[in-house]
């Protein structure tokens, strides 16, 4: 589709942003900030679909990149139904995503559903 | 790439589901699972430490307890049976609930959060993850917490099913030994070398001999100069220095295109019954 060709360099300049971000991310976050900045702007702008794991890995508000490690905090809360609650701990904020069964659907659906 | 929504359902047809492009991660931070001989080992080794330590965590009066006490309110329907469970209670406090021994217990990180929270702080010397985890995110972070911290970390399958009663609990998604352990520094170095080790690019890569570049990172190194054109020459003289002194090990990951074929099944709301002109959000 002439679609898909279109959005196929702006895909591959966007995997290629948070590809750079993860990279540049231990020597300075602020870089890896600018990048994900960027990213969000450019899938906004063409509204370009992300996959859920991208989109959990960077901050709303801030944009930085949340790794696990370095950058977010996770922790698992909720007996019945396990959430995981992220935070940022540059900006503080808390996002919960919900621990479901991944549905059995053909096209990978995400097993999580942010809140 | 807009699907036009019809009012009644059978006149869809299938050119209707036009398939949506998304961006993937290009990143598969998976597990590496430990099988075979590899993994009795682990497991069997594992299991007679703790059993030579004796280490357990004694809440089965409870447990058992509250589930007859539920059972026999279903069954009888009384009123009475609620003073049950406070009774019992007590006398499970007299049988000293909690760990046999705490001090082994600090040693163990038992459980996600602790472990993660061991992990962030930089004490684990080993973790072991089982793969039994529904759904699987719950202990995916772990990988990437692990390698940052340069921690050997392996997924046993069976990891829960073995240890959990033999401690007294009821499930172990994750058990990480701390640095200061005694006990069980024999089980680690012999636990150690068997795992493998764990594929996330960006940590691995740096420690790791220069690789080439790939063909579409050297095409594609052009655009973040052209960026970082826009904010300053400060900023690029900086970056460039940094980027060519420390990314000479970078392998570019190919991008990867979800297609997503929006769900034909989809309960949706019937359109209102004004012109489309009119239609506000």
């Amino acid at each position: 589709m002439a679609a898909a060709v279109k959005d196929r360099e702006v895909l591959q300049r966007l995997s290629f942003l948070f590809q750079a971000a993860h990279w540049v991310l231990p020597h300075s976050p602020a870089l890896a900030r600018f990048y994900c900045s960027i990213q969000r702007g450019t899938a906004r702008r063409l509204v370009l679909r992300l996959a859920p794991s991208v989109k959990r890995t960077v901050c709303r508000r801030c944009c930085s990149l949340l790794l696990p490690g370095a950058g977010g905090c996770l922790r698992l809360r909720g007996r019945g139904q396990p959430r995981m609650v992220l935070r940022c701990r540059s900006c503080g904020r808390h996002r919960r995503y919900l621990c479901a069964e991944p549905r059995p659907q053909e096209q990978a659906t995400p097993p999580g559903a942010p809140q | 790439m807009s699907v036009i929504q019809q009012g009644t359902a059978p006149l869809r047809k299938a050119k209707k589901a036009t398939v949506k492009t998304c961006l993937d991660n290009p990143f598969v931070l998976e597990w590496k699972t430990i099988d075979g001989e590899d993994m009795h080992f682990i497991l069997q080794t594992l299991e007679e430490r703790i059993k030579h330590t004796g280490l357990k965590k004694i809440e089965t009066p409870r447990v058992k307890k509250r589930s007859l006490t539920k059972k026999q309110m279903e069954r009888k329907c009384n009123a009475g049976t609620s003073e049950l469970p406070k009774e019992e209670n007590a006398e499970g406090h007299r049988q000293k609930m909690g760990w046999t021994d705490t001090s082994i217990r600090r040693q163990l990180a038992i459980g996600v959060n602790e472990v993660t929270k061991a992990l962030e702080k930089d004490e684990l010397l080993l973790l072991l993850v089982c793969k039994s985890a529904k759904p699987a995110m719950i202990t995916s972070h772990l990988i990437q917490l692990s390698a940052s911290r340069a921690t050997p970390a392996g997924q046993v399958p069976r990891l829960s099913e073995t240890i959990a009663p033999l401690l007294g609990l009821t499930s172990i998604l994750a058990l990480g030994f701390k640095k200061q352990s005694d006990k069980f520094t024999e089980a680690i170095a012999a636990i150690i070398p068997k795992i493998p080790a764990l594929e996330v690019p960006w940590f691995q890569y740096r420690t790791e001999e220069s690789v080439d570049f790939a063909h579409e990172g050297s095409s594609e190194n052009e655009e973040p100069e052209q960026l970082a054109e826009v904010l300053g020459d400060e900023f690029v003289s900086l970056k460039r220095k940094r980027m060519e002194s420390n990314l000479s090990n970078v392998i570019l990951q190919p991008m990867k295109i979800k297609k997503l074929v929006p769900n034909p099944n989809k309960i949706k709301k019937p359109p209102r019954k004004k012109k489309k002109a009119f239609q506000h959000n």
